[in-house]
């Protein structure tokens, strides 16, 4: 009797939702089982920043894209390769199909634009597994060292340097919207990867609410100051 | 003593005659009842507020939140779209999944069909899968009533199930001068393995579910 009433308890929470596939249903689940989810809603910090060959990118013209960011600088020992695999590892399942990967872009931005020079760079995603076809390492130069620092903190992290090169950051992944929208967080790196894949995918098809963020009104715009 | 030479100055200039103490005590209940009542009513207001906003919201579509269509309009008779089924696996899961034959549907027409996974492998194994609808300037005329994205789904070792998906195509498609040469739509899954431990804590649920349901089972 106990394993006739386990199959029915497993058909009933096996039983697909009528309305589990909007990204307000998802945000919920996420909330529920995503211990390092943190859904936000609030305009992305822009920056103006390059690619390793000189070419400029900006957050502005990745409108329409869903955006996957994250900070690292290159000579960092322990937890930034790491979060350069979970990254990877995340594009290999976003690339899986093709329109999410014409619909996501990867973005990695060093916090340390004086030794992550273009060369090292170009080695970097190379060894991580990460493909140039949606991912960028972006830098703001080594005669502007400071933008990318102050970057950081405007995405929310406390920043210090440290002796011999270090530096101290929180490890995060930002999710911004096809519309310039800051989204979520994924804190850490125990979040479960398939999450933030589910995330991207609805933020990719969440077609209305792209079309009501873009008519945001002066109210909403105030009530964000505040 | 100046207080009540001018209470009852007003009292005499009004002609009425000063309420008796009982009635006065019934009238000021009366009133700190009614205080209470509104208070309370506030209270209560303030308290689903969160709720009730989200329901204004899911009911008009405003503030961005996504209208998840409950039932197609109804077929509009001329043009007609093709739609195509495209399925997707993760490197990881052995799992056949297994597109629906294409279907011609009328605008505003529901239809339903359905997808069919299996799992080949020797293990259980917890599934998610993701959706996408293109091209995607159409996405927003593509509706479904049913789907099976982004919820857990299990499949034992062998099991083969089938995973119904109920959609429309907005007659709207028809005055969007952008959408006019868009004959076919292709709506694409791709299953995930959600890992073992999503698989743990599915299975914890499902066996606390049948364990709470035993005991009523068993008292009758």
């Amino acid at each position: 009797m106990k394993g006739l009433l386990l199959a029915l308890a497993l058909t009933v929470l096996n039983a697909p939702g009528a309305s589990a596939h909007s990204l307000k249903s998802l945000e919920d689940d996420l909330h529920d089982k995503e211990f390092y989810f943190q859904p936000l809603d609030k305009q992305a910090p822009d920056f103006a920043l390059m690619d390793a060959d000189g070419r400029p990118v900006s957050l502005r013209d990745l409108r329409g894209k869903v955006v996957v960011l994250h900070f690292i600088y290159t000579n960092c020992p322990d937890v930034c390769p790491l979060h350069a695999d979970r990254i990877a590892e995340i594009q290999e399942m976003v690339n899986r199909t093709p329109p999410m990967r014409d619909a996501v872009q990867f973005l990695t931005i060093t916090s340390d634009p004086i030794r992550d020079t273009p060369e090292v760079m170009r080695k970097y995603g190379e060894a991580h597994g990460l493909a140039p076809v949606n991912w960028t390492f972006l830098t703001s130069g080594t005669e502007r060292p400071t933008v990318t620092r102050d970057l950081v903190q405007k995405f929310g992290h406390k920043f210090t340097e440290v002796e011999g090169g270090y530096q101290v950051h929180s490890v995060v992944t930002h999710v911004i919207d096809r519309e310039g929208r800051w989204r979520a967080n994924f804190h850490g790196l125990k979040f479960q990867p398939i999450n933030l894949v589910l995330y991207i995918n609805a933020l990719v098809n969440d077609v209305h609410g792209a079309e009501a963020a873009k008519k945001r009104g002066l109210w909403d715009k105030l009530r964000e100051l505040f | 003593m100046n207080t009540s030479h001018q209470t009852a100055t007003v009292s005499s200039k009004d002609g009425a005659t000063p309420p008796a103490p009982r009635t006065r005590r019934r009238r000021n209940v009366a009133v700190v009842a009614a205080l209470t009542g509104i208070l309370g009513a506030m209270g209560t207001l303030v308290y689903f507020a969160v709720p009730l906003y989200q329901l204004f919201c899911q009911v008009t579509g405003f503030g961005g939140t996504t209208q998840v269509a409950a039932k197609a309009p109804g077929a509009v008779p001329g043009r007609v779209v093709t739609v195509r089924f495209d399925t997707n696996v993760a490197r990881d899961m052995p799992w056949q999944f297994s597109p629906p034959a294409p279907v011609e549907v009328r605008l505003g027409e529901e239809r339903l069909v359905a997808f069919a996974a299996q799992n080949t492998g020797n293990e259980p194994m917890l599934g998610t899968a993701t959706f996408n609808v293109t091209p995607f300037k159409v996405a927003r005329y593509f509706n479904k009533i049913e789907c099976f994205c982004f919820t857990e789904q299990l499949l034992m070792p062998g099991e083969r199930k089938e995973f119904p998906v109920t959609f429309f195509v907005d007659p709207a498609i028809a005055d969007d001068p952008n959408a006019g040469d868009v004959t076919a739509i292709t709506l694409s899954y791709t299953f995930y393995n959600k890992g073992a431990a999503a698989l743990d804590e599915y299975l914890n649920r499902s066996r606390a579910t049948a364990g709470r349901a035993v005991p009523r089972e068993m008292n009758q």
